[in-house]
Order: structure tokens, then sequence, then C-alpha cells
């Protein structure tokens, strides 16, 4: 394509002395005149003028809708591809060639400058951003979360205070014990429960002693009589074992009998005393079952004598217990 | 704690934009932080492991409370007390004005970018670090900690020339 002064050619071999304004102006006018007549050689100028920074217009020639009509067919609106640059400008991270291709557009266009100053101001103002008091209990609550579980002990008050009552009743009981009659007095209460549970004609219990002493009178074979016989695997049993069992048992109550000589007659009559005393109690004779207990106490006496002198050591002191 | 007790509470609060619940959250956060401390190797940095942390239980929150109604709109900076401390007044009013602004333009920008821009310029983190909490390729996150840049640029501009 031609035109009357300046050829295509002519035009792309001096297309920078034109975009620049620096070649003579007679040869800028020739090369309005061609643009005005070839579209190819106008949209070349257009880029040519875009990638110097910023948007000249030739001589005579309005260039205002062409910037966007090529720009479209080509990378887009300017605006575009200036705007996703903005934020390498601000921050100083693009080459030498974009930031003035941006800065360009930016001479120009005054929507996107007003963008590149916001971003440029917004940065300091968004870094404030970055803490945030919680308030003065959000580390007592985090400290509380992240504690470990607490041990229940009971408050050190509470054990302060029952401590006097159990020294108290401490006392109290090493000095009961200490008495010389805390024997005698042990056996009548022990006496006088006993009466009140299997003696008193009030006690649920009150039948139960005799009935034992029934059956314990009773001969459970002749008492089975024909009826159960016993199993002869269990009487062949017997018969192989029974008599030597009983031999064994009499002769270690015997040796028991010699190592604990001293104290089978203490025992001996706490025992009979004991059952005189239930005896009496049964009967209802309540002075006899008092005398009883007593001697119950006597015989309790002499067994704690005994056992204190065969071993001292062992068994101490009733009134230093 | 007390040396990051506020960048992980404004990360909460940003995310959850709720004073209450975001107290919970940066508490919650903490006690996850302390109880997988024997978990984090000498080798990361501490900031982005722990606001990593933060920000994963800031979105189990939200994915709780999907089922709730969304919050009302809280007024922005209403009760907030930031720790940037001003010397004069004056100043102090222009940096509160500043934030209430920075704030509600926060609310008009897409989920994506709001947390491009709070990950970015409101904590500072790097753009690998955001990569890698994101798990997106880094080029991705760039171009759109840009865009987020510019949609925050759009949304100030519009509101500083009084625009509903």
């Amino acid at each position: 394509m031609t035109s009357r002064s300046m050829t295509c050619h002519e035009f792309e071999r001096q297309l920078d002395e034109i975009v620049g304004k620096t070649a003579p102006v007679e040869t800028l006018r020739d090369a309005a005149r061609h643009v005005a007549t070839c579209t190819q050689c106008e949209e070349l100028a257009e880029i040519a003028r875009a990638s110097l920074g910023g948007i000249v217009t030739v001589d005579g020639v309005d260039t205002a809708g062409m910037v966007n009509r090529i720009l479209s067919l080509t990378s887009g609106p300017a605006c575009g591809a200036a705007g996703e640059r903005l934020a390498d400008l601000v921050d100083g991270a693009l080459t030498a060639t974009e930031r003035s291709l941006v800065i360009g557009h930016l001479g120009g266009c005054e929507a996107c400058a007003d963008l590149a100053a916001t971003m440029s101001w917004m940065s300091e103002p968004l870094a404030s951003l970055c803490e945030i008091d919680p308030g003065e209990s959000f580390t007592a609550g985090v400290m509380r979360a992240t504690a470990p579980p607490a041990i229940a002990i009971p408050a050190p008050g509470r054990l302060d205070a029952l401590r006097p009552r159990f020294d108290n009743l401490g006392r109290w009981w090493a000095g009961v014990m200490a008495r010389p009659r805390f024997t005698w007095e042990a056996a009548y209460v022990g006496g006088l429960v006993v009466w009140l549970l299997f003696g008193a004609a009030f006690s649920p219990f009150h039948a139960v002693p005799e009935r034992a002493l029934e059956l314990a009178r009773l001969n459970p074979v002749s008492a089975l009589g024909d009826t159960v016989q016993p199993a002869s695997f269990g009487e062949q049993v017997w018969q192989a074992t029974g008599e030597r069992m009983l031999q064994k048992a009499e002769t270690s109550t015997e040796r028991l009998s010699q190592r604990t000589r001293g104290l089978q007659e203490a025992t001996g009559s706490l025992a009979r005393d004991g059952a005189g005393m239930l005896g009496s109690a049964f009967r209802g004779d309540l002075s006899g079952s008092a005398v009883r207990l007593k001697d119950m106490g006597a015989d309790l006496q002499a067994i704690w004598n005994e056992l204190k002198r065969r071993d001292p050591k062992k068994i101490p002191n009733a009134k230093e217990t | 704690m007390r040396q990051y007790q506020g960048r992980v509470y404004s990360l909460a609060w940003h995310y959850v934009r709720n004073q209450e619940e975001a107290r919970d959250v940066a508490q919650e956060a903490f006690v996850r932080i302390y109880n997988k401390l024997s978990s984090f190797k000498d080798s990361e940095m501490f900031l982005p492991w722990m606001l990593r942390l933060t920000r994963n239980v800031c979105i189990d929150h939200l994915r709780r409370a999907k089922a709730r109604p969304p919050a009302d709109d809280v007024a922005i900076d209403a009760g907030i007390e930031m720790t940037d401390t001003r010397p004069t007044p004056e100043r102090e009013a222009e940096a509160s004005s500043q934030r209430r602004l920075l704030h509600r333009a926060l609310d008009r920008i897409s989920a994506p970018y709001r947390e491009m821009i709070l990950l970015k310029e409101i904590q500072g983190l790097p753009l690998e670090e955001i990569a890698s909490m994101l798990d997106l390729p880094l080029g991705t996150v760039k171009s759109r900690s840009n865009r987020a840049r510019l949609e925050l640029a759009r949304a100030v501009t519009v509101l500083r020339a009084g625009a509903p």
C-alpha cells in the first residue's frame, strides 16, 4: 500500500524517528498522511508509541480511538495489562522496560494512576492490621486450657480442722486403755451386749441359743436314721484315713498343750466362765451373768500376764498402751 | 505466647469476623500449637508454622459453623483494639479511619483474594510459605496476590469516591 508521498516501506524504515518526532517536519507530515490512509502502518505506529512509553499523537491525526482498537486486537486493553503489573510496580519488581511501559500507561490513564497510588498507600495500613490485642483474659484462658489436670487434693484447712478431733479421740482411747478396771468394764459391756442379743425376751435372737444347743446335742447319724445311708465311697475313705487323722489331731493337741501349758488353765477357765455367763444370761440370771463376766475379766488378765511373761518385748505394758 | 497472641488473634478475627468466636478460635489454636510443639521441626520457621496451624483451626471452625446462618455485618473495628499505638489522637483517629476503610474494602473482595491479602500483606508471609500453605503453585500464588491487591485497591478507590 502506498500514499502519494510515502510508501509503507519508507514509513517502517523511519518509524522510530516518526514516533519519536525526531524526523524532519516534512517527513512527519508525509507520515501523517500515510497513516491516515494505511491501516497497517497506523497499527504499527501505535504499537511503537506504546512501547516508547506513552500515547503520542501523530501530527494532524487523532489516535485516541485507535489505541484501544489496536490493543483489543493484540494484547488486550491497556488497563488490564497495566493493572496486572501495578503490584509489581509498587514492589519494585518490574524490569526497566516493563516499568517504563507501565509508567507510560499511568501517565495517560488516570484510573490506573489512582489504583497505583492507592495500592502504594495501603501497604502500611494493611501491615498495621497484623496484630490485634485479644484482651487481658486471653492469656489466662489459654493457660487454663493447656495446664495439666489438677489432682484433687483436699484443702489443707480441712485436714487441719479434723486433726485436733483425731488427737482428742486418740488421747481418750489411750486413757481408757490405761485404766486398771478396763478389763472388767470391757467384759461387762460385752456381757451386756450378749444378753441384749440373746437373753432379752424382746430380742429377735432370743430362741437362737436354745435351738443351737439342741442341734449340738443331736447325733447327726442317729437323727438321720435309716433314711440316709453314708455313701459307700465316703465310708471307705473314712475307714482308710479317719483313724489316722484322729491320731494325728490328738498328737498335735498334746504338743500344743505342752507348749501352752501355762495358758491352758487360763483359757480353760475363760471358756468355762464364758459358757457360764451365757447360761446365766439365757436363764435371765443377770447377777450370775455379771459374776461370770467378772471372772472372765480376771481370766483375760491372767492370759495377758502369761503372754507378757513369755515375751515381754512383743507384749507392751497395758498402761503404756 | 504473649509475643504471638496478637498475630494469632488477628488472623482468627480476619477469618471468622467475630470477636468472641475469634477469641475461642485463637485459644483453640494456641492449645493445638501447644499440643503439637513436639512435631515442630527446627528447620521450619516458627511463625509460618504457627500461622498455618491457626489457619487450619479457623477453617475447621468455619466448616463447623457452615450450617449456621452467616453472622450479620459487624461494625468494622468496633471494639477491636489494635496494638499499633500512635503518638497523637489525631494520628490515631486517622489510622483508625484507614483501618476501617480497609476492613470495609476487604469485605468487598472475594474470599480467595481476601485470604491472599490476609496472608501476604497483613501477616507478611513469603509467597513460598503461602504456596505451601494453600497447596498452590508459586506462580498461581503470585498472580493471585497481585490480582488481590488490585481488587482491594479498586474497592478502596470506590469506597473513597463514596460509592455504595
